[in-house]
């Protein structure tokens, strides 16, 4: 059987400090090193390191003891323990709205964040926003990124939109609008409406006379399109069949 | 799934039989990475189709690589059109790189621990303050997998919709 011992030197030898274990699993013959996630920061430095880095030496590893390598991230206890604290935290501040938070650390000081709330608007993602962050800063943490999980809070791009009018054309503003609803929870028909009208503008779409738009050769060509299943050429020929029968 | 992985955890919990309590609480973490890899596996087939029978080890690769990459491609392609603003392409970018590495990270260590639990029945489960852990991995913590997954998995799908690929 393969011994771990020679991986641990190696691993000792090069000063990789921030792999905290190393087990050959017997049951697929892999290694695993075991590397906590607050050690992972952007750019590896003194007792750090960085996914490109761990990639590296995973590859290292592989090559020269000619066996598969697997680096298993953990959280350490202190993680959850902030996790469910920051969730009791805004619960008790909101009413019991928030459904799941989820905190992922870059190193000790930057956290990107998964919140899922009940009933989500504009006023409530910004106050839940304000005070979490507050609370953060308070623990010397800087918010990297929060997504929203309920649905999403974003406006849709262009290129989004694009692909719907693609495969639902000729459509109207208000047959478009309720499309996007699908996935949007809120988007102003004034704000569609200017976006149609920026589109129209640069070439990308044409409004016909009875206020449906369609695209234009120039659009066609900027909709991502294919073979397979999820191609836009695929749904639209669904759309089509749909709208016939 | 992830139902099951609870009833096997309180069965555990409540189970005052070393073995029993054994059984039971290695089988709960196993149901709990099926629910965490069933609901990847979800999104990978919705985004392409042939994704879904990766096998699962290979699917944290697919998610660092074939997963990103075409995504960040288009939005480039789109940014450099004007379809997306230079603010989209940094948040969905972000975003994706962000839940991909998470999922990914978060796939590896649940599958080990699974196959902990299935193929290495010598390494036994622990109890400390009436959690029960296998390989420093607490089954309070197993039980939220399915739902971290599920977080992870609507910024990917996020993301591609952003690009107007799906």
């Amino acid at each position: 059987m393969f011994s771990t011992e020679i991986i641990k030197n190696y691993i000792e030898e090069k000063k990789h400090d921030f792999i905290f274990d190393v087990r050959h699993r017997p049951s697929d013959d892999v290694i695993l090193l075991y590397v906590p996630q607050e050690k992972i920061i952007e750019k590896s430095k003194k007792g750090f390191t960085s996914s490109r880095q761990l990639e590296f030496i995973k590859k290292k590893i592989e090559a020269e003891y000619e066996m598969p390598v697997e680096v298993v991230v953990t959280q350490s206890e202190d993680h959850f323990e902030l996790e469910a604290g920051i969730f009791q935290i805004l619960n008790r501040k909101f009413d019991d709205r928030v459904l799941a938070l989820y905190l992922s650390f870059s190193g000790h000081k930057k956290v990107n964040v998964w919140i899922d709330i009940e009933g989500l608007n504009k006023d409530i993602l910004q106050s839940i926003e304000k005070h979490l962050c507050n609370i953060l800063d308070e623990a010397n943490i800087l918010v990297n990124v929060i997504s929203w999980a309920s649905t999403e809070p974003e406006l849709p791009t262009l290129a989004s939109i694009l692909r719907e009018i693609k495969i639902y054309q000729p459509i109207d503003l208000d047959g478009l609008l309720k499309l996007l609803h699908k996935n949007f929870y809120s988007i102003p028909d004034k704000w569609l409406n200017r976006k149609l009208d920026q589109l129209r503008k640069r070439g990308f779409l044409r409004r016909e006379k009875n206020g449906c738009y369609v695209l234009t050769a120039l659009a066609v060509a900027s909709v991502p399109a294919g073979t397979r299943y999820t191609s836009s050429d695929i749904e639209r020929a669904l759309a089509l069949g749909k709208r016939k029968w | 799934m992830k139902l099951v992985g609870e009833k096997l955890e309180n069965y555990a919990v409540s189970e005052s039989d070393e073995n029993i309590k054994d059984l039971f609480g290695r089988s709960a973490f196993n149901r709990y990475y099926y629910a965490a890899f069933l609901i990847t596996r979800e999104m990978l087939g919705g985004i392409n189709p042939k994704w879904k029978k990766t096998p699962h080890k290979e699917i944290p690769e697919l998610l660092k690589g074939a997963v990103r990459k075409p995504v960040i491609q288009r939005l480039k392609q789109n940014a450099k059109k004007d379809l997306i603003t230079n603010g989209e392409l940094s948040a969905l970018q972000t975003k994706l790189t962000n839940a991909t590495n998470e999922l990914a990270n978060l796939l590896v260590q649940a599958y080990d621990v699974r196959l902990i639990a299935d193929y290495e029945p010598e390494r036994h489960i622990l109890i400390k303050n009436r959690v029960i852990i296998l390989s420093s991995c607490k089954l309070t913590s197993a039980n939220n997998w399915a739902d971290r997954a599920s977080a992870y998995c609507k910024d990917i799908r996020k993301a591609w919709k952003g690009s107007g690929l799906v």
